[in-house]
């Protein structure tokens, strides 16, 4: 009986103190970059990436995070918290203190994908985020077999797409690719990974894939894929230099649209932060930032590393963010599409 | 098939005089599944074609799969074994020795390792892993394992250490820092 | 080639590479005994470290680290009936009754030994396949994966264990349970119930980790006087038998490597599968069928072989095409990248050399681990003749931690629980544990597939090459077994006319 007794004892005490105890902390008042930066020194610093350990937003977060650290004299480390593409943990980070103890690595088009179609699950404000600035920026690149007969994107009419799923940055593309070409061309979904997409692509199974640029280098440069459209900003790299941008390929009148959707994938990596923060935190993070990404012996690891980065200031991406989120309805009603399936 | 002769399927205590009656945890689990197919299939009549195929299938297949058990369950219960003979303990299977250890605890052992382990948990989400570990680590070798207090706490201190030397410091692995971040 | 092969190895070997194996070899044996602290959370810690390195050192510390992290995982899934890694739950199916009946040193020895061969088979195939790997891999798609997937179910039947039709229904729910989130094709959220976590689906690792792992927890807090465990003091000469026990079964270890590497080259099966078909198959062509879930060591060696033979299987769409099977692949595919080597072409041609010492790295960690293992076996077997209760804090610390490190959730926690109560009514109801776990690890492949494969192929592709082979191996297993029980049945027959309805 005894052994009874301590068991709900240990039960009863735990669940007590439940209702006894709740943290309290008063929001702190603005203080200047060099108050805040001294508090940041010597404090751990979670970099939040909304995705499993091995992709591209893993690689760049952990790259970044040491650099940041060493700017601010704290530690960064880096968290993985996968789920809901990302929504799950920027729904979390939003209620985090905006202290500059928790940031997190957005993916741009998505992130904002998901909040202009206002997709379930969805609990933040995109404007509202504070935004430190960008890592990188790459433009997609729709690819198709190097034996198919599309050569250029007049023959891509009646052509399959491949994608994984709604709300993935190819499904949006191959939507808006649909809408702005006039076209009505099925997407394949449900390939388990992007990678594996883009294997149907190479044995011929579906005809057209659009990923960013460093997920399509590998395939092109192997000579198993060739581009034929850029959709974003073209970089200027050898692999697609020369290759026809979507906003040259669609008619005038939807010369906008096209516009604002190399707007949304020129988004690409954005570092950010919970809403409300005071600014000379946000101040003192987006310099160290800045000098990371702006010191050269960075940038050329970087590149060597086959994950180049792409700085764009906190401000400027705030711009980008409300733009983006301020898009015309057909625009909402074509970004809601693509994640409805 | 030819484990079932080895070790009968079904409950070993239906002896004579109860034989041929209804096993009730089948019943009651069959029954459970049987719902939950149900419920399943109901649900996935709310979804558009391809996403709807697949659980509606599935859960229909289910949903017959069980209610067919269930009627196994209800009229054709097995016959009877012959009680088991003399089977020395180290010759029953393992699944059987499992089975047999979990029927003949009391339901006073239930409760307390169910309480323990729910202290555990409640005191992870409160005050995170390390706290949790190690007060459960304490609490648990002192009085369910009656060990010295010594020995309990020399034990808490070093799985707590370990944890906090693996994750912490080595890899920087998040745990669970609780609802108060003591982690 | 035999040149190139002989100068890979001489790259393999260089102080600097070998260095990184054993440190390696050393982190993925930490890694690997720890139950949810996975592969490629590892790999994705190590890549900065490999930075500026050359190809061969970094990899020899990768690939050394990933291969014997399986390895390892088998370890835990012996020892303390908790799977060390995803990949390892077949083992604890007998490896863990081994244990119990005071053999853990035989269940060790047998797995190491096994897992060593069955990562040297891999190791093998992958360098034999070269010349053909690309054209290869070109004729794997969706319907061949979904044929993977039908025969995987094939196998409910002999892992059900006493009831067949218990066994089909526990299947049933574990596939509608593997259809929870976010459907593949329109994005509907299906059976998440309003949780954003459920969204990605149920984790592997929660579930594996509290169905099989916790049931056994539970039992240690609710043993008494240590009565579940037969006390025999750890057989230190049982490693030697184990290993023994291998070799004899030399046919059913290979068998068992060549499903764990073929299986392992198709993309996006996942690991989790192979060990399932390796053991069931094991059981259906073994002698003593009802040895199996009660300490078999065909059991121990089929899965042992299994899990690291998928690795140089893994390693074949990676290189071939850059098209990771999974999550640690997937890592390493960006350390492919990162060190300069595209894969394709290139990695069969100018970069030959970097793959023929892939293959070396395998084999020589792997001869790192069966060294290390064996010298790690006498005390870790030790461990196992400690009084259950005295475990306890450390196996619940395990779980949690374990189930946590998914995803960094609580919530996979939660869904760890709601497992060890499902395991523990299992066991306390004598309802089936395995095919429930099969049919979430197939679920997911068979619906996927099935509706890529008719999106791409209406119905041609049942006549797809690949598609037929697994059709006729389909249709020979169930002759096979056809045959087989009704033999069985009327030698039981004789048996209980001779006898006398004894069982």
């Amino acid at each position: 009986m005894r052994k009874l007794a301590f068991g709900l004892a240990a039960l009863t005490l735990v669940g007590g103190a439940l209702t006894g105890c709740s943290s309290t902390s008063a929001a702190g008042a603005s203080t200047s970059p060099q108050e805040a930066a001294a508090k940041l020194k010597n404090q751990t610093i979670t970099l939040v990436v909304p995705f499993d350990p091995g992709g591209g937003y893993d690689a760049y977060a952990r790259m970044v995070a040491p650099k940041l650290g060493d700017e601010l004299g704290a530690t960064v480390i880096v968290e993985n918290r996968p789920g809901a593409g990302g929504i799950l943990a920027t729904n979390e980070v939003v209620h985090a203190k905006p202290d500059g103890k928790t940031l997190v690595l957005l993916n741009g088009p998505g992130h904002l994908g998901a909040a202009i179609a206002k997709t379930n699950g969805v609990l933040y404000d995109a404007k509202k985020m504070t935004y430190i600035g960008q890592i990188s920026s790459e433009p997609d690149v729709l690819v198709t077999s190097k034996s198919s007969a599309i050569t250029s994107v007049d023959d891509i009419r009646g052509k399959r797409f491949a994608a994984t799923g709604p709300g993935s940055n190819e499904y949006i593309d191959a939507v808006v690719l649909n809408q702005q070409l006039g076209m009505n061309n099925q997407v394949v979904t449900g390939f388990k990974s992007s990678n594996e997409a883009s294997l149907n692509v190479i044995q011929g199974n579906v005809d057209l894939h659009s990923r960013s640029l460093g997920s399509q280098q590998p395939g092109i440069n192997a000579g198993d894929l060739k581009p034929i459209l850029v959709i974003g900003e073209n970089t200027g790299e050898k692999e697609i230099n020369g290759v026809q941008n979507l906003v040259d390929a669609v008619k005038d009148d939807q010369k906008e649209l096209a516009t604002l959707h190399t707007k949304l994938i020129s988004s690409g990596r954005l570092l950010a932060a919970p809403p409300g923060m005071d600014t000379g935190t946000l101040q003192a993070i987006r310099e160290a930032f800045k000098k990371v990404m702006t010191d050269e012996a960075f940038v050329k690891a970087a590149t060597d590393a086959k994950r180049p980065v792409h700085y764009t200031s906190g401000d400027d991406v705030q711009k980008l963010v409300n733009d983006v989120m301020g898009s015309p309805q057909e625009y909402v009603d074509l970004i809601t599409k693509a994640y409805a399936g | 098939m030819s484990t079932e002769m080895i070790h009968p399927a079904e409950d070993a205590d239906a002896s004579g005089s109860r034989s041929r009656r209804v096993h009730r945890p089948d019943l009651i689990i069959t029954s459970v599944l049987l719902l939950v197919f149900i419920v399943a299939f109901l649900m996935a009549t709310g979804w558009r074609d391809l996403a709807a195929y697949f659980p509606l299938g599935v859960s229909g297949m289910g949903a017959i799969a069980s209610a067919s058990f269930l009627v196994r369950v209800l009229f054709f219960p097995p016959k009877p074994h012959s009680p088991e003979p003399d089977v020395p303990g180290a010759a029953k299977s393992v699944a059987e020795q499992e089975y047999e250890f979990f029927k003949n605890l009391s339901k006073r052992d239930w409760i307390t390792s169910i309480c323990w382990l729910g202290g555990f948990f409640i005191a992870l989400v409160i005050f995170g892993i390390y706290v949790a570990v190690v007060a459960f680590t304490a609490g648990y070798l002192r009085y369910q394992a009656a060990k010295s207090w010594w020995f309990s706490w020399i034990y808490a201190a070093v799985l707590g250490g370990v944890i906090y030397g693996i994750f912490e410091i080595t890899l920087k692995l998040p745990l669970p820092d609780g609802l108060l971040g003591l982690g | 080639m035999l040149d190139a092969i002989w100068s890979a190895l001489g790259e393999a070997i260089t102080p600097m590479s070998l260095l990184m194996l054993l440190i390696g070899v050393v982190i993925g044996f930490l890694v690997g005994i720890l139950p949810g602290l996975g592969g490629a959370v590892t790999l994705a810690l190590l890549i900065p470290v490999t930075f500026g390195m050359d190809p061969v050192p970094a990899f020899s510390l990768l690939l050394g680290m990933y291969v014997v992290s399986a390895i390892a995982g088998d370890f835990t899934s012996i020892l303390f009936g908790i799977p060390g890694e995803p990949t390892a739950a077949a083992m604890v199916l007998d490896g863990y009754p081994l244990n119990k009946k005071g053999q853990a040193g035989r269940a060790l020895g047998a797995s190491l030994a096994s897992s060593a061969i069955g990562s040297i088979f891999g190791a093998i195939l992958l360098m034999a396949l070269i010349p053909v790997m690309r054209p290869l891999i070109m004729s794997i798609s969706a319907p061949e994966l979904f044929a993977a997937a039908v025969l995987g179910l094939t196998f409910i039947a002999s892992l059900s264990g006493g009831s067949i039709h218990k066994g089909l229904v526990m299947a049933t729910v574990g596939v509608l349970l593997s259809l929870v989130g976010i459907d593949p094709n329109l994005g509907i959220e299906r059976y998440t119930f309003g949780s954003l976590h459920l969204w990605e689906g149920i984790g592997i690792v929660p579930v594996v980790v509290g169905l099989l792992g916790g049931a056994e927890v539970l039992q240690s807090m609710l043993d008494k006087d240590g009565e579940t465990k037969t006390i025999v003091a750890p057989h230190l000469g049982g490693i030697l038998v184990g290993v023994k026990d291998s070799f004899r079964h030399w046919w059913l270890m290979l068998r068992a490597s060549a499903i764990g590497a073929v299986l392992g080259m198709l993309p996006g099966l996942g690991g989790s599968v192979s060990q399932f078909v390796a053991y069931g198959h094991a059981r259906q062509t073994s002698k003593r069928p009802e040895e199996f879930g009660n300490g078999s060591i065909e059991g121990v060696i089929a899965a042992g072989a299994t899990t690291t033979a998928k690795d140089g299987g893994h390693l074949v769409p990676t290189i071939a095409f850059g098209v990771p099977s999974g999550a640690s692949m997937a890592v390493l595919l960006g350390a492919f990248l990162i060190l300069g080597l595209n894969p394709g072409p290139e990695m069969l041609g100018k970069n030959l050399d970097v793959t023929l010492s892939l293959v070396w790295i395998i084999v020589l960690s792997t001869i790192a681990a069966v060294i290390l293992g064996y010298l790690l076996i006498r005390p870790l077997a030790k461990l196992t003749s400690v009084t259950g209760r005295l475990l306890v804090p450390f196996l619940v610390a395990m779980l949690t931690i374990g189930a946590f490190s998914n995803t960094s959730s609580l919530d996979d926690v939660w869904i760890m629980l709601v497992f060890l109560a499902i395991g523990v009514l299992c066991s306390r109801f004598r309802w089936p544990r395995i095919p429930l776990l099969l049919g979430l690890v197939l679920g997911e492949i068979l619906e996927r597939y099935f509706t890529v494969s008719y999106s791409l192929f209406q119905f041609n592709w049942v006549s797809r090459p690949g598609v037929i082979i697994v059709e006729l191996i389909i249709a020979a297993m169930i002759l096979f077994t056809a045959v087989r029980v009704a033999r069985k049945k009327r030698a039981s027959k004789r048996e209980l006319l001779t006898i006398g309805g004894h069982v």
